[in-house]
């Protein structure tokens, strides 16, 4: 397979695991009475063995199932990390647009400021 | 060797169950010690005791590229965002002191990331796929699950004794006289 589209693979197959693993593990810590994980985190978890399989399949220097774990956590954390820069010049439009907005007249504060 | 990975992996494992005990249940229900599994988890990420293998090295490295910039940024929002005019007055020491330590953090950014090539954050980006495909997935799953659920019996009315005990409570927290 071309190399880019194996990365491209690689790289949505490390956002699924890493995103299923995280979601996993958020449900079997936070559970409590009223919440109904076994079948979410059954399935969850079937993908992600199967997401593990795929990997294995593909990358001939990976053969057990622990090292494919590794490899897709690993590319999920990295990518993340890689486009974050992205969304934080996202989130400055926000943050310029907070900083140059007015407050609208309040007399509540006018009062404190006559004080 | 084997340490340096095994570090890593506990760190990633405990700012996972530090974020989950913080986001459970009602906030009067939270873990109490959510902030100690963070504190340790990030600690053990970013303070390398050894050196890990060859696939965790590469997340260390990613973390040396990302910390600098990331943490200076932060402390940009955060002055930027006590200096805004939100719920106050305009905070102009903050607020441009704010700007200026973005403006380093890019500057940051580049210095540590001057390697980045276009073509890799194309790649990574599509790791969103996976997460959006994941979480979309994870919500399908929850309202299959939540929809099999039956629907309960409309409660039984209240008996006297019941009504009455309301009708104590109320009174007692409005302050008013039983008779």
């Amino acid at each position: 397979m071309n190399d880019i589209l194996l990365e491209l693979l690689y790289s949505i197959l490390g956002g699924f695991i890493l995103s299923n693993i995280s979601i996993i593990i958020f449900q079997i810590v936070s559970f409590h009475p009223y919440s109904r994980p076994t079948i979410p985190v059954f399935i969850q978890s079937l993908s992600v063995l199967f997401c593990l399989a795929i990997i294995i399949q593909l990358n001939d220097g990976i053969t057990n199932f622990s090292n494919s774990m590794r490899f897709g956590l690993t590319e999920g954390i990295v990518d993340i990390l890689t486009i974050l820069p992205i969304f934080y010049v996202l989130m400055l439009y926000f943050l310029f647009r907070a900083s140059i907005r007015s407050l609208p007249e309040d007399p509540l504060l006018a009062l404190l400021d006559s004080e | 060797m084997i340490e340096g990975s095994m570090q890593i992996w506990l760190g990633f494992f405990l700012l996972l169950l530090g974020v989950s005990f913080g986001r459970m249940g009602p906030s009067f229900q939270r873990n109490r010690y959510y902030l100690y599994f963070l504190l340790l988890g990030f600690l053990s990420l970013c303070v390398q005791l050894y050196v890990p293998n060859k696939q965790e090295l590469v997340i260390s490295n990613s973390l040396e590229n990302f910390l600098p910039w990331f943490s200076t940024g932060f402390l940009g929002y955060y002055l930027v965002l006590i200096g805004a005019p939100t719920y106050w007055k305009t905070r102009y020491p903050q607020l441009i002191s704010g700007w200026v330590v973005i403006l380093f953090s890019f500057f940051l950014y580049l210095q540590y990331n001057s390697d980045l090539a276009i073509m890799e954050v194309l790649i990574a980006s599509s790791t969103l796929i996976g997460i959006l495909i994941s979480v979309l997935s994870f919500a399908l799953l929850v309202r299959i699950v939540e929809n099999r659920i039956p629907l309960e019996e409309p409660a039984p009315e209240l008996t006297d004794r019941e009504k009455e005990f309301v009708r104590q409570i109320i009174s007692n927290n409005i302050g008013v006289d039983d008779k």
